[in-house]
């Protein structure tokens, strides 16, 4: 009796199965030119709410305008494993035909391919462009008897190892600032690698470490409860008109851990599909509006074109490869 | 005739059944317990001493309840009734392997009616084309409702398919 | 009395339905299997992207409050937690249930968490400074000793055994070591790609009591009966609100614990509610009772969870860092608006603060309202013949699980863990220490290592000095011991009884 039931019920589901394949297949080849407004999918690899959801979220706003791609953007976010789940899947699994691109983070997704065993590198990426580069400050909590960077290295020249600098884990921004810190000054630091940005910051706050490596944009968020010694970046930043960087404190520090953000597609990708998305991007991104909400959410913008990006990328694999086997 | 066979068979002594599973707990255990020390005798790069230290005592007390289970003599388990159990297992087995490839809502519509079909009151109508598309509708409703709240409402993406 | 000023801006009409819809949202998706809280939530703030900085906040408060609540509505009916703060209802809710008895269950829930959720906006409204102080108190070491003061109970809760207890939680300690550590900066146990990320605390959950329920259901369907299960009993609301206030010891330890875990920097309410439910255990004249069916359980787990809320804003509006995973992703709702934490922003962000907490303190009425109002329908759940709960529960599992990454690994993961726990279940093991373990495993090792570095640091080597000294540690120490000494002390006299 069962057997009968079992049957007839994978019959109709094979029937129904064959019924809307036919109706699938009409859909699917009824889209004309790219993107032809269909809706282009955007891989987020960090949980809702960061910075990276919450930037990508705003810096998309604008590419429904015909003048910039003429489709809308949706996020979906996949974190895991400090990026590595979603930038796994995506170079490997995701589809390349212009309707999923994905945000990246530089440097993390570069130290990660070069330390761990990913699908990813920077030559199975096309990167499209750059909205925001947020680099790594170098703090201590309020009470901290430390004023000046020179301060704080005289009290590690003192006690070598007993000065410990928290950072969002390993192999992140905060973590290549700090070694390049530790290296060019000579000292003897302890990194503290704390699960997470958020818990890098509290670390400091509390005053539980000497000092942190933490982005310039929450940092500037919290300035009450912090001093910010320096920038580490080749440049004053406009947030922070005041603040040296550590260059001109006399630790000879370059921009290479400053967090690039911006979005990419997949190797194998249609070269017309990522000159077309390479030329509107970069535009998309400056839209008046779209700067706003940057500044009022305290989100640092840098914009970039795809072959600038190109090369600042090629540099950090170069830099980041050296830096890092130094560590094995 | 050979499934009927394999459902049928019951394991009846159930102590044996949990030596059994204890002693695999206590194999798995050890073995973790070796990998946490794999990289003392064959380092690797990025790895230190330290990153296995949590995972070595919980391994290595795993290990030693184990044990200490295996001489345990009081607490007995159920049963369980693989006749009605197995063939549900397999078909959540099934959809969860097809879902990648026909897409979340038709394979959650096609489990839903095979589920309803499959177990099945013998108090139900006889009349198999009713209760068919009786179950049919409901299944579709289901997976209407879940489509409406949350790939109309909310946005969420569910796996796709080559359908929809 | 500040916060008096800003009611007005709540008791607008765009306001009050924004709250009434998302509450009564809230109370759906939470209670809905598979979808927790901070997933509801973070579903909703693209959402509040494009409306007024009030409004979205007043929205993500609703849904907060009310996804914590509903979650205990899966927990009592289907025995399916909807987040790891309603497990400890489960264990007596659904036993209730089961007897006859949802629709009294889901009232004290109710009613409990409604005096849990004013109990926690009244310590936000009034000792927001000096608890921002204290909160940044708990340190690395005092989160390890919590994270270990939590371990304690593992043993002992829900299992007959003390050896499967704590079998039961090794086995979870151990999957929260799996895959990706930030602080170590390996991969440990990668055996598959799947692992990479590492067991998710939701999906463990999940897996681990959807899915052996489901499976329950359709090993049982041919010889459960029904009888039992569709009757929602008589209980009156009147009587309900009596036995709830009756029971002012375990309202007060669950409000009070519950508050105090809100405020430690990611401890995660997710605790609060076990943490709570075992206290009163332990204090209680009917500890026996507990884990059958006893509505005490239900009114300190329940009480606990929602009186979280209120205080794990503190650190997020003070000093933006979140107190839980929910107030995490709160806390990117709030930048989104250009909204900053910091301690000015009382005077900053007067307005939309104030308003914002307003708001809280109506959205707990409205929980009540329509949490007590979806009770007394309590039996439509209840009569669903269990061919379709199963598949029901199922889907939806399968749908929770794909959505909290975007993951087909962590749904591999959800049905591998769910289906080994419903065989273990058979010989005796219960899922709750599993989860414990998922949860405090990571605060435990990871916050152990990070303070092994700061002591080795600051006290040249000697960081078991670090550990130990400092008023919190020293307390919290003290409390582990007691905490040990006692269970070990109440499993010899059960023994011979």
């Amino acid at each position: 009796m069962k057997i009968k039931y079992i049957t007839k019920s994978a019959f109709l589901a094979i029937a129904s199965l064959v019924l809307l394949q036919v109706q699938a297949a009409g859909i699917k080849y009824a889209s004309g030119e790219y993107p032809g407004g269909k809706p282009i999918g955007a891989m987020v690899a960090y949980g809702p709410g960061g910075a990276t959801d919450f930037q990508a979220r705003i810096a998309t706003l604008a590419s429904g305008k015909d003048a910039f791609i003429g489709a809308p953007i949706y996020i979906i976010n996949k974190p895991g494993a400090g990026g590595r789940t979603g930038w796994n899947w995506f170079a490997s699994e995701a589809p390349a035909d212009g309707y999923m691109m994905a945000a990246y983070n530089v440097p993390h997704f570069i130290a990660q391919s070069i330390v761990f065993d990913t699908k990813y590198n920077i030559n199975n990426l096309e990167p499209l462009g750059n909205w925001g580069a947020d680099p790594a400050v170098l703090i201590v909590s309020k009470d901290s008897p430390f004023n000046t960077v020179e301060e704080l290295l005289a009290h590690a020249e003192a006690n070598p190892g007993a000065v410990t600098i928290s950072g969002a884990g390993k192999f992140v921004g905060h973590h290549i600032a700090f070694l390049q810190f530790a290296k060019a000054s000579g000292k003897k630091l302890t990194y503290i690698p704390a699960k997470g940005g958020v818990d890098a910051l509290r670390l400091v706050k509390a005053g539980e470490v000497s000092a942190g490596f933490n982005n310039l944009s929450d940092s500037a968020r919290s300035a009450a409860d912090l001093k910010i010694l320096a920038v580490a970046d080749n440049q004053r930043h406009s947030y922070l008109p005041d603040v040296r960087t550590l260059k001109e404190a006399g630790v000879d520090v370059d921009d290479s851990s400053v967090n690039f953000r911006g979005l990419m597609v997949p190797k194998g990708t249609p070269q017309n599909i990522v000159d077309y998305l390479a030329s509107k991007v970069p535009a998309m991104f400056n839209d008046k509006k779209t700067q706003k909400k940057m500044k009022s959410t305290n989100s640092p913008s840098r914009i970039l074109t795809r072959d600038e990006v190109l090369t600042m990328w090629k540099e950090r694999q170069t830099y980041l490869t050296g830096l890092l086997a130094g560590l094995k | 005739m050979v499934f009927t066979q394999i459902v049928n068979l019951k394991i009846n002594n159930m102590r044996q059944y949990l030596k059994i599973s204890t002693l695999l707990v206590i194999v798995v255990a050890l073995t973790l317990l070796s990998i946490s020390f794999e990289e003392v005798i064959n380092p690797k790069p990025w790895v230190d001493n330290e990153d296995y230290l949590f995972p070595r005592f919980i391994s290595g007390g795993i290990a030693i309840l184990g044990f200490l289970l295996f001489f345990e003599k009081d607490v007995l388990g159920k049963t369980t009734n693989y006749k009605d159990l197995l063939p549900g297992l397999g078909l959540l087995l099934v959809y969860i392997l097809t879902m990648k490839y026909i897409g979340f809502y038709l394979a959650s519509m096609i489990l839903f009616f095979a589920v309803v079909m499959i177990y099945k009151k013998p108090e139900e109508s006889t009349d198999f084309w009713r209760v068919c598309i009786f179950k049919l509708g409901i299944a579709a409703l289901f997976t209407l409702a879940l489509y409406g709240l949350f790939t109309e409402m909310l946005h969420v993406q569910p796996p796709k398919g080559m359908f929809f | 009395m500040e916060f008096l000023d800003y009611f007005a801006n709540v008791f607008t009409l765009y306001h009050i339905a924004l709250l009434v819809g998302g509450t009564f949202v809230g109370i759906i998706l939470g209670a809905l299997p598979g979808l927790s809280p901070t997933m509801s939530v973070a579903l909703l703030i693209p959402f509040t992207f494009h409306m007024e900085p009030e409004s979205g906040l007043i929205l993500l408060g609703a849904m907060y409050t009310a996804t914590v609540a509903g979650g205990a509505i899966s927990a009592i009916l289907v025995n399916v937690p909807g987040a790891p703060a309603n497990i400890a209802t489960a264990m007596d809710g659904h036993k209730m249930a089961k007897q006859g008895k949802s629709k009294e269950a889901l009232h004290y829930c109710f009613i409990s968490s409604f005096v849990g959720g004013i109990f926690g906006v009244v310590i936000l409204i009034f000792f927001t400074p000096p608890l921002a102080e204290l909160s940044l108190k708990f340190g690395t070491t005092e989160l390890f000793w919590i994270a270990i003061l939590g371990i304690t109970i593992i043993a002992t809760i829900d299992s007959k055994s003390v050896i499967k207890g704590l079998l039961s939680g090794l086995f979870g300690l151990m999957l929260a070591t799996i895959g990706d550590n930030p602080v170590l900066g390996v991969e440990r146990f990668v055996f598959t790609e799947h692992l990479t990320g590492g067991v998710n605390i939701v999906v463990g959950l999940i897996g681990l009591f959807a899915m052996p329920q489901v499976l329950n259901l359709m090993e049982n369907y041919y010889s459960q009966k029904n009888a039992a299960l569709s009757a929602v009993g008589s209980s009156t609301l009147m009587s309900s609100f009596r036995y709830v206030f009756g029971r002012a010891k375990a309202l007060s330890i669950g409000s009070m614990i519950g508050s105090i875990i809100g405020i430690i920097p990611g401890a995660g309410g997710q605790i609060a509610g076990l943490v709570s439910y075992d206290q009163t255990k332990k204090f209680s004249k009917n500890s026996d009772n507990y884990g059958k069916g006893e509505p005490e359980g239900i009114v300190a787990a329940e009480s606990a969870n929602n009186s979280m809320v209120g205080p794990s804003l503190i650190p997020l509006l003070t000093l933006s860092i979140p107190g839980s995973p929910t107030a995490a992703v709160l806390l990117g709702g709030l930048l989104i608006h250009g909204i900053f934490p910091g301690h000015e922003i009382f005077e900053t962000n007067k307005e939309v603060i104030w308003t914002f907490i307003d708001s809280l303190i109506l959205a707990q009425f409205l929980m009540l309202f329509i949490g007590l109002f979806l009770s007394r329908h309590s039996g439509w759940i209840m009569k669903v013949p269990d061919n379709y709960m199963a598949v029901g529960i199922f889907v939806l599992a399968v749908f929770g699980t794909y959505s909290i990454g975007n993951s087909y690994s962590d749904v591999l993961i959800m049905v591998s863990l769910g289906t080994i726990m419903f065989f273990a279940s058979k010989a005796g093991f219960s899922a709750v220490p599993v989860v414990l373990g998922i949860i405090l495993g990571p605060i435990a090792e990871n916050n152990f290592l990070l303070g092994k570095l700061i002591g080795g640091a600051r006290f040249d080597g000697n960081w078991i000095l670090y550990f130990t000294t400092g008023t919190i540690n020293i307390t919290l120490i003290s409390i582990c011991i007691i905490s040990i000494t006692y269970g070990v002390y109440s499993n010899r006299k059960s023994k011979n009884k």
